[in-house]
């Protein structure tokens, strides 16, 4: 009964990536992706993986796709005539097609071809877990066993936000064109809906020690509360200079090397948190990086963000 | 436990400690920062080099986890020597970017997140050299190839950012591609560690798919002919000491990659006909990029093409890979020298091309006739890099060739040697053309030199490093013995 | 057909999808979509397969899915911040046609 939802699903999702594609016109593709996130996010949660349905459905779906419909409206021009002419008398490019249709054949035969029963490193991984005393498996992996690609991870979003500051073109167009931007509605609704989510984002990294949650869930909350903010007019002009926003940025970073050298001085190695204070580490560490990745989401989404009709710049 | 032991990670924290505070501290006080990080990182990397020579290779097994539940870091003789180079030039870069920042760059908004964004990529590279779990790759992968995109566009012009484009694309398609092949991998074996693939990979198809799939992703990122397009315009349109740091070391951290893959990962015989297909497209790429070389009228854009010809030298090394011990180790050490030695002279004629061009205030190689008499510093660093990439004797350069020709005598395949000839004929050919140019007996305008010690001693110290290096070999061939590449089997601490 | 394949094939499907969008769709912002569409289609597979045994769903992928997400948004905005960027500078949408030549 439920394989039968799943293939449903999978169809479903199938289409909508298709219709994202669609030569006519970007903003309907844009679209087409948000819901497409929000599908797989469905996906996720069939396949016993609620931490990464969370993650889909707030940064996948929802911070992706408020970057890229900002980026749409930006490119007010829309495919080039002659350009989508082309496309559209030829239908489908066949060199691309052919590539694609190879691809998808030896994926699938090895797909099916794997052996079905297989553990991975599923066992060792839950053992380790329960010895730690962090009972959500996922958390224990990403901040635990694994830590090393998480900090590697942060270093990255961080740099992201520092390369989209790179690209602006004028330090102070923001507060021109964010001010009055918003109506009565999403006002009223940002209002609202703010103090839940900064409450929803801090339950998260509370529970994500037990329950589906964590750092990036919570962080991926506090991003999209505060991209409501700066859409409703809240941001404050010369984001990327102010010393407050670079901070909030850094600290996640400062806090997660700190805590991972600190180790070194008790004899151990690089991010050997001590049994006794683990959960407590591991906890501050939470927090500061839920500021950081909120911070660094919010930033991404400001800096980016393209001048209105009102603000002139270059 | 020493300090030694922790140098690994203290190699990849300390630069990613130097970027998160440059971006914190006021603008003016970045270029210090950076320096000082720099130096450290030299200091730790002689260290590790001093470490690992003394005691052997040895893993650092990040929380005590262990492989497989944690990650390990793989500190080996190959590490050590990449890590080592890319402090050096790194430092060098640094020092040179300090004079080339100031002034009336500054006010470019991109000009200011240099610092910052230089010292990600410097600790991406040293995470790449270091790492021994593959999905860790992917995602140092990232962390260069966004801080290499980001360094390409900061001059924010429309060749730049174009580039810059088509770079950033490229390098989307190489990673998506990557982790495919981290998937299968992973869901074939259960492993994602380099040591444990090493002992239990077995022959079946879907693993060696996988692999080969992650050979291909990086073979994009290391821009080997045919799929070099993104290159000469990303190399190009960068600021001179983005250039010098894309050509000597990014390219080299992807390259660093394969070697583990296809040397330390896949046993004998796993992944058939690839060394081949690999020993083909590098002979291509280096006559393909000399030729292409060759046809340039801009000086940034011969030096980049000239990159993709060098590059191919260090893919000759696969095919004679597994045609007996003593010829590997031929192979293995000629292609590392040439890494290294390329990777000096490459930056250090980087460097000094970019002095040439803001003085002359244009790039056009024919417009620059004359420029010996008024720059003479730059012009003998242009030639004393040029000897070491033509491979004249008895530069460094041609070590490394006449340990890949004998290499390839020594198995019984000269076709590589042909290769290898010609490209240093070929090498020779638009060197010879580019000097001949410059040291034209006719007057030039020239702007004022400004900071003349950075922008002029600091490119000819490398390219003369370069050319010296020939002095350092068995150096070199003692840490290309203690690497894993060569002991094959997996390291205890 | 069992549970996971579903998801391991429409993994595949996808990824294959966004193959053909990265090369065959010029408008940039289209190579951005299709660019996150392979990287769904590698995490459908990675996960997907990590539920072969039933009932116990494998954590390191789900965690390498994690991760996998987060650096997919990072390298998506810098992607949309350059072409937008492009697009203030020339006017293009594509990298098919040539720049005007506005600087050196």
């Amino acid at each position: 009964m439920m394989l039968v939802f799943d293939i449903i699903l999978m169809g479903v999702i199938v289409w909508i990536a298709l219709g994202s594609l669609s030569p006519r016109g970007v903003y309907k593709s844009v679209v087409m992706f948000v819901v497409f996130g929000l599908f797989m996010a469905l996906g996720w949660v069939r396949l016993g993986a609620p931490d990464v349905a969370l993650a889909e459905a707030a940064i996948g779906a929802g911070v992706t796709g408020v970057i890229l419909l900002d980026a749409a409206g930006h490119l007010r021009q829309r495919t080039p005539g002659p350009i989508l002419e082309r496309h559209v008398r030829r239908g489908v490019a066949p060199l691309p097609l052919l590539a694609s249709v190879i691809v998808f054949f030896v994926l699938a035969l090895l797909v099916v071809n794997l052996p079905a029963e297989a553990d991975g490193l599923a066992p060792l991984m839950t053992a380790g877990a329960e010895d730690s005393g962090i009972k959500n498996v996922v958390t224990a992996v990403l901040l635990d066993f694994r830590g090393y690609d998480t900090l590697l991870e942060i270093a990255v979003l961080m740099l992201a936000t520092v390369a989209v500051f790179s690209l602006r073109d004028a330090p102070d167009i923001l507060g021109r064109r964010l001010a009055g931007f918003a109506g009565p509605l999403l006002d009223s609704f940002t209002r609202i809906v703010t103090p839940f989510m900064l409450v929803i984002a801090g339950h998260l990294v509370w529970i994500g020690s037990s329950e589906p949650g964590g750092a990036f869930q919570a962080g991926a909350v506090l991003g999209a509360a505060g991209i409501l903010l700066a859409l409703s007019g809240f941001a404050s002009p010369r984001w990327a200079g102010r010393r407050v926003v670079r901070l909030s940025l850094t600290m996640g970073l400062l806090v997660f090397i700190a805590i991972a050298l600190y180790p070194l001085f008790l004899g151990g190695t690089l991010l050997q948190y001590p049994d006794e204070t683990r959960k407590t580490l591991i906890l501050a560490m939470e927090t500061w990086l839920t500021l950081s990745i909120g911070a660094s989401l919010v930033s991404l989404f400001i800096a980016s963000a393209s001048p209105g009709p009102d603000g002139g710049v270059a | 436990m020493s300090i030694a032991h922790h140098l690994p990670a203290l190699l990849v924290v300390t630069p990613l400690a130097g970027a998160a505070l440059t971006f914190v501290t006021e603008r003016r006080r970045d270029p210090v920062v950076a320096v000082l990080t720099g130096l450290t990182i030299l200091g730790l990397s002689i260290g590790l080099v001093i470490r690992v020579l003394a005691a052997g290779p040895f893993r650092y097994e990040i929380g005590s986890w262990g492989a497989p539940v944690g990650i390990d870091l793989v500190a080996d003789g190959a590490s050590a020597l990449f890590v080592l180079l890319s402090a050096v030039v790194g430092l060098a870069v640094t020092v040179y970017a300090t004079d080339y920042f100031r002034g009336s760059r500054a006010s470019v908004c991109g000009h200011g997140m240099f610092w910052t964004l230089w010292l990600f990529m410097w600790t991406s590279l040293n995470a790449l050299f270091l790492t021994g779990d593959i999905f860790n790759v992917y995602v140092c992968l990232e962390l260069v190839g966004i801080s290499a995109v980001a360094l390409v566009t900061l001059n924010g012009g429309s060749q730049a950012l174009r580039a810059g484009a088509r770079y950033l694309f490229s390098s989307m398609l190489a990673a998506m591609t990557y982790l495919l092949g981290v998937a299968i991998v992973y869901s074939a074996t259960g492993s994602l560690d380099m040591g444990i693939l090493r002992s239990t990979l077995v022959s079946d198809p879907a693993a060696a798919t996988g692999l080969s799939l992650m050979v291909a992703a990086l073979l994009l990122k290391t821009a080997l002919v045919p799929a070099h397009f993104w290159l000469p315009s990303a190399h190009g349109s960068a600021p001179s000491p983005v250039s010098a740091a894309l050509s000597a070391l990014v390219v080299k951290g992807s390259y660093f990659a394969i070697l583990r893959l296809m040397i330390s990962v896949a046993p004998p015989g796993f992944l058939p006909g690839v060394d081949i297909v690999l020993g083909v497209l590098g002979a291509t790429a280096i006559i393909w990029g000399s030729l292409q070389a060759l046809a340039q009228t801009r000086i940034k854009q011969l030096v980049a093409y000239s990159t993709v010809a060098q590059i191919g030298y260090l893919f000759i090394v696969f095919p004679l890979a597994r045609a007996g011990t003593d010829v590997f180790l031929l192979a293995l050490g000629g292609a590392l020298f040439h890494a290294i030695t390329h990777a000096l002279a490459k930056s250090g004629f980087f460097l000094a091309a970019g002095s040439l061009a803001s003085r002359f205030g244009y790039e056009r190689i024919d417009e620059m006739a004359g420029a010996a008499r008024s720059a003479p510093v730059l012009v003998m660093t242009l030639a004393l890099a040029g000897v070491t990439m033509m491979g004249l004797p008895p530069s460094g350069g041609f070590a490394a060739k006449w340990m890949l020709v004998s290499a390839a005598l020594a198995a019984g395949q000269w076709w590589w040697a042909l290769v290898l000839v010609t490209g240093g004929l070929l090498a020779a050919a638009y060197m010879f053309r580019l000097l001949g140019v410059l040291l034209r007996d006719s007057p030039a305008a020239l702007n004022p030199p400004s900071g003349a010690i950075r922008t002029e001693w600091v490119p000819l110290s490398l390219a003369a490093g370069a050319a010296l290096l020939v002095l350092a070999s068995p150096l070199v061939t003692e840490l290309v013995n203690t690497s894993v590449l060569v002991l094959g089997q997996g390291v205890t601490p | 057909m069992n549970h996971y394949l579903v998801y391991g094939l429409g993994g595949a499907l996808i990824f294959s999808i966004g193959v053909y969008g990265m090369l065959a769709r010029p408008h940039l912002l289209h190579k951005v979509v299709a660019a996150n569409l392979m990287g769904s289609g590698v995490f459908l597979i990675l996960i997907g397969l990590g539920n072969r045994v039933q009932g116990r769903p494998d954590p390191v992928p789900q965690a390498m899915v994690l991760t996998g997400i987060v650096v997919t948004v990072a390298l998506t905005a810098l992607g949309l911040a350059i072409v937008k960027r492009y697009y203030t500078v020339t006017g293009l949408t594509t990298l098919d046609d040539d720049p005007p030549e506005t600087d050196a």
